[in-house]
This record gives C-alpha cells, sequence and structure tokens, in this order.
C-alpha cells in the first residue's frame, strides 16, 4: 500500500470527523444524501395494479383477450360480479344510452379482480385487438376509473374530452350506468369544450356517501352540544342548590349562637 | 320513630339506578329487533351469478370463472380434479371447487363464507364446497356432509398478500387432501348461519339510532354526581386554603424563613437598624434606652462594616447585627433592660420563650413558643440556614466568626465583643 494512510484510532486526526472510508458519510458531508437517495425514495408504493406484477397471470393482456372475445359477440359487456353496484336492467340501459351516438361504442363494465382497473394500460391493447376503430370504454362497476380511448374514424364524430366532461361532472359512485349515459349526453349535446372546461374547474360534486358522513358528523356534533349544555345546566342547578344550603346553614348557625 | 327511614337520597339513588338499567334493557332489546326487521330480502338480479355457477357445476364440479381463466392451466386443473376425485372417493362426499373473484359489490358483499352458503342454498346440493378468490384465500365449507375436525386448522390466507396465485394449485390441492384425510363421519357440523349484509345499506353510518340528541342522561348525571361534587369542592376551597396558610405560620413561628440569603439578611438589618434609630429618638426615660443605645451602636457599625467591605459573604455578622437591632428594640417595647435573647433553633423566630432539651447539642438552650411544642424529631428541619464563608447553606450554629463568639445569639451582651472586633474601643 503506497498511500500514506494513517489507520483511524479513536485518537486519530480524523477520527471525530468520521470514517472517511464509509461512502454514506462522506457523501453527507458533501451533501450528496438526498439526490442519492431520491430514486429509493420515489420508488411507488404498493399499491398494486395490474400492469405491476409480473407473476399474476390474469394482466391486462389475459383481461384485453377475454373483453374482446366478448366484445365480438356483443358491444355491451357487463360483468355479474358487482350486483350491489349495478342496477338490473344495467346492460339495457347502457346499451340504449351509446345506440345512435354516429360511432359504435364499446363498453366494459369490469369487476375489480384482485387490483384496480388499469384502463389506460387495457384501452390500447384493446383497439389492437378490435381493428380500432370505433370508442371503447372501460370502467369499473362503481363507475369509478374509467376511461374512453376514441379511435380510428370515430375521432371525427365524438370529442375526445367528453368521455372526462361526464366523469368530472359527476360525483364518485353514482355507478356505471349513470357515467356512461352522462357520456352519451355531453356527446349528443354538441357543447362539450365549455362543459369541459366548466367540469375541469369546478368542484367534484359531493358523492352520497360523502353528503351522509357530512350530515352524520354535523346532527353528532349538534346532539353533542346539546348534551354537554343539558350536563353544565344539572352541574350547575346542584352545585348552586349545594353551595346554598351551605350558606344558609352557616347563617342560621350563627344567628342560632 | 318506630321503623328505620331510608335517606331520601338513597331512595331517589335507588330509583335513578333501576331507571337506568331499565332503559339500558329497552335499548339492548330494541336494537336487536331493530337489525332483524332491517334485513330486506335480496333483488332477484343478486341471484343472476350464483344461478350460472349453479348451473355450471352441475355438469362439472370444478368450476372456474372464465374472468379467472388464467389462474389455473390445463394440468392446474387437472391435478385439482384428481385431488377432488380422490377425495370423494375417501369420504363418500361430493367435492366442488369454485375459482371466483368475489368483490365487496358482490351478492355476498365480499364474504366468501356468505357467497358458499348462499350457493348451497340456491342449488340445495350438499357437498364439500371451496371457493377460491382472485386474492388467492380459500375459503371451505361442508354442508350436509362430514366435516372436518379442527386439528390442522388452515385459514386459507394466502402466504404471500402481494403475489396471491403464487402456488394457488398446490394450496387447493393441499385443501382438498385435507379434508379428504381430516374428513370424520360421526359428525356432519352444519357451518354457523350466516346473514347477508343488508342490500343498499352498505354506506350507512354505523349508528342507526336517529332519535335526536339525549337530554335527561348527561342532565341527570350533572346534577347528580358532578353538581354535587363541584359543590362540596367549591365548599371545601376556603377552608383548605386557610388551613395550609395556617400550618405554614405555625411551621416558622412568624413568617421567619428556614434559609435566609445575605441580601435578606443586610435588608432586614437595615430596616431593623432604621427602626431602632428611630425608636431611640422617641425614647425618653426608658429602662431599655441604654441597652438599645448600645444595640445600636454595635449594630450599626457592623452593618456598615459588612456593606464596606462588600465582596466576602458575612452571613454570620449580618446575624449578629440583625439580631441585636431586634434585641434594642424589644427593650425600648417592652422597657427592659435585660431583652430576651433569640430562638436558638431559628433567631428570626422572635424573643426565646423557655428552655428545651435540643437533640445534638446537649444542654438545654433557650427557644421560642412554637420550637419548644416542636417535637423533638421536628426540630432538625427548623433551624435557620444561611450561607457559609463559600457560599452554601448551613446552619446557623456551624457558623463560626462573630456569630460564634456571640454565642450563636445566646450571649446577653454582645456589643463589647462586636466593638472589639471591630477593632472600636
Amino acid at each position: 500500500m503506497g498511500r500514506n494512510v494513517a489507520p483511524i484510532t479513536p485518537d486519530s486526526p480524523g477520527a471525530s470527523e468520521g470514517n472517511v472510508r464509509n461512502p454514506y458519510t462522506s457523501a453527507m458531508r458533501r451533501g450528496l444524501l438526498l439526490p442519492l437517495l431520491l430514486p429509493a425514495l420515489l420508488l411507488p408504493g404498493a399499491a398494486p395494479a395490474l400492469a405491476d406484477d409480473d407473476a399474476y397471470p390474469v394482466t391486462p393482456s389475459t383481461r384485453a383477450d377475454r373483453i374482446a372475445s366478448l366484445w365480438k359477440r356483443d358491444r355491451v359487456v357487463v360483468t355479474d360480479h358487482a350486483p350491489r353496484s349495478l342496477p338490473p336492467d344495467a346492460k339495457a340501459r347502457i346499451t340504449a344510452a351509446t345506440e345512435k351516438l354516429g360511432a359504435p361504442v364499446y363498453v366494459a363494465v369490469e369487476p375489480r379482480l384482485r387490483a384496480v382497473l388499469d384502463a389506460r394500460a387495457l384501452l390500447p391493447l384493446l383497439r389492437d385487438r378490435m381493428n380500432g376503430d370505433g370508442v371503447y370504454i372501460v370502467l369499473e362497476a362503481s363507475g369509478s376509473l374509467g376511461e374512453a380511448l376514441v379511435a380510428g374514424s370515430a375521432t371525427a364524430v365524438i370529442p375526445e374530452k367528453a368521455w372526462r366532461t361526464a366523469d368530472f361532472e359527476l360525483a364518485s359512485g353514482v355507478g356505471a350506468v349513470a357515467v356512461v349515459e352522462r357520456f352519451a349526453e355531453v356527446v349528443r349535446s354538441g357543447n362539450v369544450e365549455a362543459r369541459y372546461r366548466a367540469a375541469v374547474e369546478a368542484e367534484r360534486p359531493k358523492s352520497a356517501t360523502r353528503k351522509r358522513l357530512d350530515a352524520y358528523e354535523r346532527a353528532r356534533s349538534e346532539e353533542s352540544a346539546v348534551q354537554w349544555t343539558a350536563f353544565g345546566a344539572g352541574t350547575a342547578a346542584s352545585a348552586g342548590a349545594v353551595l346554598l344550603f351551605a350558606f344558609l346553614r352557616r347563617r342560621t348557625r350563627r344567628t342560632r349562637r | 320513630m318506630t321503623r328505620p327511614r331510608t335517606p331520601p337520597l338513597a331512595r331517589r339513588i335507588d330509583a335513578v339506578l333501576a331507571a337506568a338499567l331499565l332503559t339500558v334493557l329497552v335499548a339492548v332489546l330494541a336494537s336487536v329487533t331493530a337489525a332483524r326487521a332491517h334485513a330486506e330480502p335480496m333483488p332477484p338480479h343478486a341471484y343472476q351469478r350464483l344461478d350460472r355457477v349453479g348451473a355450471a357445476l352441475a355438469k362439472d364440479p370444478l368450476f372456474v370463472d372464465p374472468d379467472l381463466a388464467p389462474l389455473l392451466g390445463r394440468a392446474d386443473r387437472e391435478r385439482v380434479r384428481a385431488a377432488m376425485t380422490a377425495a370423494t372417493a375417501a369420504t363418500g362426499a361430493p367435492v366442488r371447487v369454485v375459482v371466483l373473484p368475489n368483490p365487496t359489490d358482490s351478492e355476498s358483499r365480499g364474504d366468501d363464507d356468505v357467497f358458499l352458503q348462499m350457493l348451497h342454498e340456491r342449488t340445495g346440493r350438499d357437498a364439500y364446497h371451496v371457493l377460491v378468490t382472485d386474492r388467492g384465500y380459500i375459503t371451505a365449507a361442508a354442508y350436509g356432509v362430514p366435516g372436518v375436525r379442527y386439528g390442522g386448522y388452515d385459514d386459507g390466507f394466502p402466504p404471500d398478500t402481494s403475489a396471491p396465485a403464487a402456488q394457488l394449485t398446490e394450496r387447493i390441492v393441499h385443501q382438498l387432501d385435507g379434508y379428504r384425510l381430516g374428513a370424520r363421519r360421526d359428525r356432519a357440523v352444519t357451518p354457523r348461519v350466516r346473514t347477508p349484509a343488508p342490500w343498499n345499506e352498505e354506506d350507512r353510518p354505523l349508528r342507526s339510532r336517529d332519535d335526536g340528541p339525549e337530554i335527561a342522561a348527561p342532565l341527570l348525571t350533572g346534577l347528580l354526581l358532578a353538581g354535587p361534587l363541584l359543590g362540596l369542592l367549591l365548599l371545601g376551597v376556603p377552608p383548605l386554603a386557610r388551613a395550609l396558610g395556617a400550618r405554614r405560620r405555625r411551621a416558622t413561628g412568624r413568617d421567619a424563613p428556614l434559609r435566609a440569603t445575605p441580601r435578606h439578611l443586610s435588608r432586614t438589618a437595615a430596616r431593623e437598624i432604621d427602626g431602632l434609630r428611630g425608636d431611640l429618638a422617641a425614647a425618653d426615660g426608658n429602662p431599655g434606652e441604654a441597652f438599645a443605645g448600645a444595640a445600636y451602636d454595635a449594630a450599626h457599625l457592623l452593618l456598615e462594616d459588612v456593606t464596606r467591605s462588600g465582596g466576602a459573604e458575612r452571613s454570620g455578622d449580618l446575624l449578629t447585627a440583625l439580631v441585636l437591632a431586634r434585641r434594642g428594640r424589644r427593650a425600648l417595647a417592652d422597657r427592659d433592660a435585660r431583652p430576651a435573647t433569640p430562638c436558638f433553633i431559628n433567631p428570626l423566630h422572635g424573643p426565646s420563650a423557655r428552655k428545651r432539651p435540643i437533640p445534638g447539642r446537649g444542654a438545654s438552650r433557650r427557644v421560642c413558643g412554637a420550637c419548644a411544642d416542636a417535637p423533638r424529631g421536628a426540630l432538625a428541619g427548623r433551624y435557620l440556614r444561611v450561607h457559609d464563608d463559600r457560599g452554601r447553606f448551613v446552619r446557623h450554629d456551624d457558623l463560626g466568626g462573630l456569630w460564634a463568639a456571640t454565642g450563636h445569639g445566646t450571649r446577653h451582651d454582645p456589643a463589647p465583643r462586636i466593638l472589639e472586633h471591630l477593632g472600636v474601643d
């Protein structure tokens, strides 16, 4: 070893500044620690999405195969795994809503299969399998996480922003049927640009669950106020009675003496 | 009065307790019946998928939903079928395996046990049912066929929830083998009857009581519990304060500190000497005048000396001056040529009244009335403490110097000693 490196002992000059051979401390001293660790900090969290896990056999590709095979028979596919989110006539209503929009509309209402729906990964695969002509809509039964892809000749008839307008104008959790019907209504109205801007700028309307929770909290806090007032009144009344009683007793005792 | 009367307060408490108990019972009964009443029947479209699964199972006891087809390949299905056949051969019970997603908005609200129960009810076929969901959970229920004893309980959780499809086939086969080996013919245990979650009420807030705020309970609590306690507390505050104040006064005699800083000593000494000067100016034909005059001279010169010297702490000297000045004032006030020496325990207590034996000092000393009455063990804590020359608090009778030369306050006539110490003749 040609370099004149003194061994680090507790009393050696560099000891108090830390072992310079340790890359972390030297990085820390030069202010490089955060940039070095940034990639680790930015890695996505544990929420699974269909695309991420290679070991799970149900992938966007297999889903796309399945949905495409169903679409070949019927352009509206509604899962039966989610009857609590969908009315019994969901398929009929969605078919009727998307009937004559000027281009074929394919709708797939998907159940939640272990992970949240990754519509953005699915739609390009579906377009490839379906000859890429029409509107392809994939959404969950609750109406959330839906995306639409307008491809081929349909782009001339159906605006790209129509789906997002419908999505933003509605509260979350209204159900797939409501979102698709709103989409059809937006397309038919022809006023997509203005409505899109208005929907994007405005606050998302409150969902039914949110309203119920807000009312519940309001009612509970009002109840609480009334109950505490009752408690305070009772306490004041009987404390006052006790003090009055003691005061009168002292008075009578004094006068008796 | 021939028979004892229960006091009115006790009777009221009994009534309140009885009312409370009754209210609790009624509330429990009401909630139970209300829960029963809320269970609505399922709408017909809830059974759509159950019918589909049931129809498929009638043809093939292994059902894999097309949405989950990639989970089990052809070879895997063959292995599962083999295990199913073996289990049926060994136990005589039909076995049905269903591979199906069960999200929370399904008819069974995501509850796998409820799904199997509904499937059994809908199809009416007794069998050992196994449900495998998309998340890798395996649930089994035996309806009308021999059940499995609790030995070898497997909760059906995937070993790694982030890889639910890992070794899925092995786990299903393991479950079936467990049934084959563990099934007992002597008992056909029906699984616990479960209630499916009520329809359309999934997001209801937990508390179903909508009858407004409770007024009686908090009012009564305040009236009967908190109010009297608060009243008694408020009643007790003035006597408590008085008692604490009296205790402190008794302990120190007459607002005398236990630890006197030099500053306190010098200020008090200065005050007493000024007072003595004023008293002397007014004295005329007072028998104590001689003593008071000598006391003033000595104390005043001593205080000046201490003030001039600055630096060193001279608590002993300050104490000497203070005590002498007080005695001078007492001589004038009581018209006494021989005023009493101060209390030995704490010279700031005032003049001594009688003698008592002091532990650790041998002989008896003169102490004030409070110290004379104090118990023997408490005396050590009543000593006055002042700074020694290093600034630490020590008992005044451990000081040396002038204070010790005047007998720690016990010398009757310290004035000459003081003047001698100061170098004044």
